[in-house]
């Protein structure tokens, strides 16, 4: 290639998940075409992801605000939380319209071979939402991996003798157990049909 | 690319040629379209011939003189394995496992005596998987279980941590699992043992005392104790030192190892009754017949140890069997079947 700012940009795309040298290009010489300012308008974009969004003071989730519009939704169930990975989790069961509670962002499981332990987590602040009294049940929607098995383990543990009601989405909802991949009706399904666990 | 096209006998199948013309790759093929895996090599990569894009092997099978499921198994390079059944393909490719049964009889065989415990420990396993799914799930588990309890004991050690928290959590998965494993592989062995001594009397032809015996550290205790009590040492040594990944069995003959005192014709029974015993045992287990492949067993028994497997091959239990040898003559001269009951393959180079 005889342009460095060119290389330049296809080595920032070919950076992303999923994305190759060729796609890079392909997206690069897309974007000389293009107006300045639609260009303008997706580096903003880009920028504000990282300078203007928050992560949910509460529970985790991405929010423009401290907290986020779920949890500031009064027409929920605040007493019921429902405990996922990521952000994908909470967008896939929303997705469902079928569940009216709140959530609990972990940002991940734990997984010792990763170098992932509870305290990389966002577990305290479950147990601090959990001695506010605001909790009342526990929905584990997490992976049907050792990885999801160990985090619920991990958490209803550390729950052991309290009266708080916790169960798991029925199981076996898609491939690999990844919740993601669930589509909307199995995943809405799976919501509504808990299996309790027993603390 | 080379494309090859077969019908088989529905007893007896011999793959002939010199060495090196591919009769091995022939029953691996086989092999590999009933078990999802390869016997010979655990790398699918390396099973792409030269420099082909891909390899596909695609199987008709037939139960009862009825057309059963058709199987397919696909890898092309820089891609996931897949396999399918009827034309769709399977989520898990372990689930495959067990759906048609099959043994393999090689001379890298030996390695079960001579190897370490991890040859007889896969052996035991893949036997007990071939018709318990339930066991395969819960090896698959307590493999991952292990090694996450391994990086956890790694972390803590590395970490100058006492918070046992998280592997305690590994601890109450591994106990459940680990007493299922012990138990079937217990009583597996204790059937396995009389199809065995009966096999090897048959083969050598011999009254020799020949033993198996499981050895598991479960016998002395049971794995919650041996997790808590060895705890120091492992965080030690970084990883779990008991368990059912360090079973093994114990092959004996006149009460002594066959691996140090068996002469070599010993060995030899030993392997071939071992794995007999295996199709026999696993006969009993599961509704298909397995598929028994023999690769270039002539070569490696003497005379009368070669007539009585094969007067043991001819008997009406033993399902579709294809052998590989050097010579067809040999194949017609030992065999005891009859003409429409053989079909023999003259492999050349193309
Ligand atoms: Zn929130």
């Amino acid at each position: 290639m005889n342009s460095k700012i060119v290389e330049g940009a296809v080595a920032q795309f070919s950076k992303l998940p999923g994305i190759g040298k060729k796609t890079a290009l392909r997206l690069v010489l897309h974007l000389l075409k293009v107006d300045e300012q639609n260009v303008y308008d997706f580096s903003k974009a880009l920028l504000k992801l990282k300078t203007d969004l928050h992560f949910c003071s509460v529970c985790h989730n991405i929010s423009d605000e401290t907290i986020c519009s779920i949890c500031k939704d009064t027409g929920r169930n605040h007493e019921m939380v429902c405990i996922v990975e990521d952000l994908r989790d909470v967008i896939a069961i929303e997705n469902t319209n079928q569940f009216r509670g709140v959530y609990h962002v972990l940002g991940g499981l734990i997984s010792p071979v990763d170098g992932i332990g509870p305290e990389d987590l966002n577990i305290e602040s479950l147990f601090v939402r959990f001695q506010r009294n605001e909790i009342k049940e526990l929905i584990f929607a997490l992976a049907a991996t050792m990885e999801g098995d160990t985090t619920t383990f991990y958490i209803t543990r550390r729950l052991n003798g309290s009266d708080i009601k916790a169960s798991t989405i029925a199981r076996g909802i898609s491939v690999g157990g990844e919740l993601e991949y669930a589509d909307e009706i199995t995943l809405g399904r799976s919501i509504l049909g808990r299996v309790p666990y027993k603390l | 690319m080379v494309n090859k096209d077969y019908i088989f006998n529905a007893k007896f199948n011999a793959f002939t040629g010199k060495n090196g013309i591919g009769k091995t790759n022939m029953l691996d093929a086989i092999f590999y379209l009933c078990t999802g895996k390869s016997y010979f090599n655990s790398n699918d990569v390396q099973l792409i011939h030269n420099e082909d894009p891909y390899f596909l092997l695609k199987a008709s099978f037939i139960k009862d003189s009825l057309p059963g499921d058709e199987i397919l198994c696909a890898l092309v390079r820089g891609r996931k394995k897949v396999i399918k059944k009827n034309n769709i393909p399977y989520e898990r490719i372990v689930d495959h496992y067990g759906e048609y049964p099959a043994i393999m009889i090689a001379p890298n065989d030996l390695e079960l005596l001579m190897g370490g415990s991890e040859e007889r420990r896969k052996w035991m396993d893949a036997t007990i998987a071939m018709y318990d799914r339930q066991y395969l799930y819960h090896l698959m588990r307590y493999d991952k279980a292990l090694q996450q309890r391994n990086a956890e004991l790694k972390n803590m050690f590395q970490e100058n941590r006492n918070n046992k928290e998280v592997l305690e959590i590994y601890n109450q998965i591994l106990i459940p699992l680990a007493q299922a494993i012990f138990e079937k592989r217990k009583e597996f062995i204790a059937e396995f043992i009389p199809v065995f001594l009966a096999l090897y009397k048959e083969i050598s032809g011999k009254e020799e005392p020949v033993g198996i015996s499981y050895v598991s550290q479960l016998q002395d205790h049971p794995m919650a104790y041996l997790l808590e009590n060895k705890f120091r040492q492992d965080l030690i040594m970084q990883r779990t030192s008991n368990g059912t990944h360090k079973d093994d069995l114990d092959f004996s003959i006149f009460s002594n190892p066959i691996k140090k005192y068996g002469s070599q014709g010993q060995q030899k029974s030993f392997i071939f009754s071992l794995k007999l015993a295996q199709y026999k045992y696993s006969i009993s287990k599961v509704a298909v017949a397995p598929i028994l492949l023999l690769d270039d067993v002539c070569e490696r028994l003497d005379e009368s140890r070669l007539r009585n497997l094969m007067r043991i091959l001819a008997q009406q239990e033993f399902g579709q069997i294809f052998i590989s040898d050097t010579s067809s003559e040999r194949i017609l001269n030992t065999i005891p079947f009859e003409g429409e009951k053989v079909n023999i393959f003259e492999l050349s180079e193309h």
